[in-house]
C-alpha cells in the first residue's frame, strides 16, 4: 500500500470514527469516569489494590457488602448464622447467574475461598478461614480455626467467581485459576463474575468499556447505567479539568486545593465522603531514648494543633482525630478527643528532664497523603516550641517505603486504612510488639511495644459476643491514647464529583468503592 | 562508505550498551517493584518470595548480564504493565513510528531538498528569503507547540476521542 492511501485511509477512518462515535456520548445511560486508576488486573484476586477493589464491584458481588453506615448489606448471600462457635451457615441467593451463562452455586462460594488462601494478597486476611463447604446448592459453611468475630468482614472481599469458568486448561496447557502476580495468566485477561457489568473492551492504561449485564440478577435497583467508558486520569489537575469541560461525567480524588473550584462550577456537584483511613506519625524508641519515656510522647501529642492542621493546612477536608478508629467502628471511642496544649506539654517535657529539648530527624512521604509533606513540615515547626528540633526530609513514595522499612530515622509519617474496616487492624499493624514470626506489628515503626494493649487486642479478636468486643476495642484505644503509641492527627476525606443528574451520592461510600451498578443518572436533556 | 557505516554501526552499539548499563543502574532509585505488586498489608515472607521468584536479590552484575544476553537474544524481557512480552509492546506500536519516520521522509525529500538546493544556489532571490524566514520560525518554536496546535487545528476536529497512536484509524 502507497503511502498516499494509508493517508487517504486515515483521513476517511478519523472522519468515520469521529461521527459514528459522537452520537453515544449524547446517549443518556453511558457514563464516562475518570478516575485516578484503573484495575491493574482482571483477576480480582491478585492484587489488592483499590483499582481491582472497584473493578470488583462492577463486575462481580461480593456475599455482602458494606453500606454508608458501616452495616452489611446482603449481597450474593442473603442470610447468615453462627452455627456454633467456628462455625457460620450462610444461604445464598438463588437465580444468579455468571456472565459466561452458568448458574451460580455454592460450589463457586468454596472454590473462591479456596483460591483466596493461596493468594499472596488475600491470604493474610483469610489465614483464619479454615474451610468453607458446601451443604447444598445455596447453602455454605464456613469455618474458622478459632472463634473469630470479623467473619462478615471478611466476606465482603469475598467476590465469588465463576468456578466451572476459571477450571481447566489453556491452550497452552496452564491452570486457568492459577493466581499469577502480575504474570499473563487466563484469569487476568478472562473474566465471568455475576456482576452489573461485564467489559466490552480493554485496554492497559487507556481506557476500559464496559456493558450493562442482561442477566443480572439484581432488578430491584434503579441503577440505569449500561455503558461505562472508564479512562484513568492520574494527574488531579487533568482529572478535575476533564470533569469541568464535560469529557467525562464522573471523578473521583478531587484534590483538596480544587474543592471550591468544583464546588462552585456550573453543572457539576461535589461530594466529600468521611474518610476511614488515618494520618499520623512514630516515634522511633529504638533510636531516640527520650521517647521510650511516655511523658514525652504525650508532649509531642499535646504540642501537635490537630484541629489547627485540619482546618487550615486541610481546609475542612479531614476530621481531627484522637485514635485510630472513625466513627462507625467497631471500636469508636466517643471521649478520645485531639488533645493540645503547649504549656502542659512544656512542663512535661521539663518533668522528663528534657526542657532543653533534642533534635530529631523526621521523614516523610510528599505525594503518598493528601498535603503529606506540609503536614510534616507543620508539625516540625510546631515541635519546634517545645524544643524538639526537627530535620524533616520528605520524598515521593518510590523511595519512601524502602527508606520506611529501614527505620533509620526517628519520626515518621504512616497513614493506614484497616482493610477489614476494623479497630484491631490499625493495632495490629501499627502499634503490636514486632514479632516477625506473626508479622505483628509490621509497620510498628517505632517499635512502641505494650503488651497489656496488644493481650486486650488479641483477646477482643476472639471475641464473638461483639458489644463485649467493641468495649474492649474501646478500651484499648483509651490506654494507646494514653500512652501515645501512635500520634493521631486525622482521618482523611473522600472527595468525588460528577456532572449534573449523575447522582452519585447514594452510591459512594467511605470505603472508596462506588456501587456503580446503582448509579441512577437523569439527565435533563433526556427524550 | 562501508568503513563510515560500520563506524556508525560500532558508535550505535556503544550508546546502547552505555544507555542499558545506566537505565539498569538507576531502576533501584525508582522504588521497590515489589512494594507496587502487593497491598500494603502483605507480610514480609511473601514479599521475599516474589523478590526471589523474580531475581531482585541477584547481585547487580549477575541481573545486568541476565537481561543483556536475553536481550541479545531479542527477548526484551516482560511487561508487567501490560502483561505482554516487552517486545510485542513495542511491535504493536511500531507501525505509528514508521508511519511517522515515512512521512517525515517523504516530506523532505520532496519539499525541503530542493528548496534547500535553491536557496543554496540564489540566497537572495524572494522566494528564498521566503522560505528561511519560515524555517527559522519553524525551527524558534518549541515541537511540542508546534504539536499542540497542529493537533488542535486539524486532528483533532476530525477525530476528538483519539484512536490507537497510529495515523490510520
Amino acid at each position: 500500500m502507497t503511502f498516499k492511501k494509508t493517508l487517504l485511509a486515515s483521513v476517511i477512518g478519523a472522519t468515520l470514527t469521529g461521527t459514528a462515535l459522537l452520537p453515544s456520548i449524547a446517549s443518556a445511560e453511558t457514563l464516562r469516569i475518570g478516575y485516578s486508576a484503573d484495575p491493574e488486573t482482571l483477576d480480582i484476586h491478585e492484587q489488592l489494590s483499590g483499582g481491582v477493589l472497584r473493578f470488583s464491584h462492577m463486575a462481580f458481588d461480593p456475599l455482602v457488602r458494606w453500606t454508608k453506615d458501616f452495616e452489611f448489606e446482603p449481597r450474593l448471600a442473603t442470610e447468615w448464622e453462627q452455627v456454633d462457635e467456628t462455625t457460620m451457615r450462610m444461604t445464598l441467593r438463588e437465580g444468579v447467574k455468571f456472565h459466561s451463562g452458568n448458574e451460580f452455586t455454592a460450589d463457586d462460594v468454596v472454590w473462591t475461598i479456596e483460591r483466596l488462601k493461596k493468594s499472596p494478597d488475600y491470604r493474610g486476611i483469610f489465614e483464619p478461614v479454615e474451610s468453607a463447604e458446601a451443604i447444598d446448592d445455596t447453602t455454605v459453611e464456613i469455618k474458622t480455626s478459632e472463634p473469630y468475630p470479623l467473619l462478615l468482614n471478611i466476606a465482603t472481599y469475598i467476590f465469588p467467581m465463576d468456578s466451572e469458568f476459571y477450571t481447566g486448561e489453556t491452550e497452552d496447557g496452564d491452570d486457568k485459576g492459577e493466581i499469577e502476580k502480575s504474570g499473563d495468566s487466563y484469569a487476568s485477561r478472562n473474566l465471568s463474575g455475576t456482576g452489573p457489568f461485564v467489559i466490552t473492551d480493554r485496554r492497559q492504561g487507556v481506557r476500559v468499556e464496559f456493558e450493562r449485564f442482561e442477566d443480572y440478577w439484581d432488578t430491584e435497583t434503579e441503577g440505569n447505567v449500561s455503558r461505562i467508558e472508564l479512562t484513568p486520569i492520574s494527574e488531579n489537575a487533568s482529572r478535575v479539568a476533564a470533569l469541568l469541560s464535560g469529557d467525562v461525567d464522573f471523578i473521583d480524588a478531587v484534590p483538596p486545593n480544587d474543592l471550591d473550584r468544583v464546588r462552585d462550577a456550573d453543572d457539576v456537584n461535589l461530594v466529600e465522603v468521611d474518610g476511614t483511613r488515618i494520618i499520623g506519625f512514630q516515634m522511633n524508641e529504638e533510636r531516640v531514648e527520650a521517647f521510650q519515656d511516655a511523658r514525652v510522647r504525650q508532649a509531642v501529642d499535646l504540642a501537635i494543633n490537630q484541629e489547627g492542621i485540619a482546618d487550615r493546612l486541610m481546609r475542612g477536608f479531614a476530621n481531627p482525630a484522637g485514635q485510630f478508629s472513625p466513627e462507625g467502628y467497631s471500636g469508636h471511642n466517643p471521649d478520645l478527643t485531639p488533645r493540645y496544649d503547649v504549656e502542659r506539654a512544656k512542663e512535661l517535657m521539663a518533668e522528663a528532664g528534657y526542657e532543653e529539648g533534642f533534635e530529631i530527624e523526621m521523614i516523610a512521604p510528599n505525594n503518598r497523603y493528601v498535603n503529606d509533606a506540609q503536614i510534616a513540615q507543620a508539625v516540625s515547626n510546631m515541635l519546634a516550641r517545645i524544643n524538639i528540633d526537627v530535620d524533616l526530609r520528605t520524598m515521593p513514595l518510590a523511595q519512601y517505603w524502602p527508606e520506611y522499612d529501614e527505620r533509620e530515622s526517628d519520626m515518621a509519617m504512616i497513614g493506614w486504612h484497616a482493610d477489614t474496616e476494623d479497630t484491631a487492624n490499625f493495632f495490629q499493624y501499627l502499634s503490636f510488639c514486632i514479632d516477625e514470626e506473626t508479622g505483628a506489628g509490621q509497620y510498628n515503626y517505632g517499635n512502641y511495644c505494650n503488651e497489656e494493649i496488644d493481650q486486650l487486642v488479641t483477646e477482643a479478636d476472639s471475641e464473638t459476643d461483639q458489644e463485649k468486643r467493641n468495649e474492649m476495642l474501646r478500651e484499648a484505644e483509651a490506654m494507646l491514647y494514653e500512652d501515645v503509641g501512635y500520634i493521631t492527627l486525622h482521618w482523611q476525606n473522600l472527595a468525588y464529583a460528577a456532572s449534573e443528574g449523575v447522582e452519585i451520592e447514594p452510591v459512594v461510600n467511605a470505603l472508596d468503592f462506588p456501587y456503580l451498578g446503582d448509579l441512577v443518572i437523569n439527565r435533563e436533556d433526556d427524550e | 562508505m562501508i568503513a563510515f557505516l560500520i563506524k556508525r554501526l560500532m558508535h550505535a552499539v556503544l550508546v546502547m550498551f552505555i544507555i542499558s548499563l545506566l537505565a539498569f543502574a538507576i531502576q533501584d532509585n525508582l522504588g521497590d517493584p515489589i512494594q507496587q505488586m502487593v497491598g500494603q498489608s502483605v507480610p514480609e515472607s511473601e514479599r521475599e518470595e516474589l523478590r526471589e521468584r523474580f531475581g531482585l536479590n541477584d547481585p547487580f552484575l549477575v541481573q545486568y548480564t541476565r537481561f543483556a544476553k536475553n536481550a541479545l537474544q531479542g527477548d526484551f524481557g516482560y511487561s508487567y504493565f501490560y502483561r505482554e512480552p516487552a517486545l510485542d509492546v513495542i511491535a504493536r506500536h511500531l507501525p505509528a513510528t514508521l508511519e511517522l519516520v515515512f512521512a517525515s521522509t517523504l516530506i523532505i525529500v520532496v519539499f525541503s531538498v530542493p528548496i534547500g538546493v535553491y536557496s543554496a544556489i540564489k540566497p537572495r532571490s524572494l522566494i528564498s528569503r521566503f522560505f528561511m524566514g519560515i524555517s527559522i520560525v519553524g525551527i524558534s518554536i518549541p515541537v511540542f507547540l508546534t504539536a499542540i496546535v497542529h493537533h488542535a487545528a486539524t486532528v483533532y476536529p476530525l477525530n476528538p476521542r483519539g484512536n490507537d497512536g497510529s495515523i490510520a484509524v
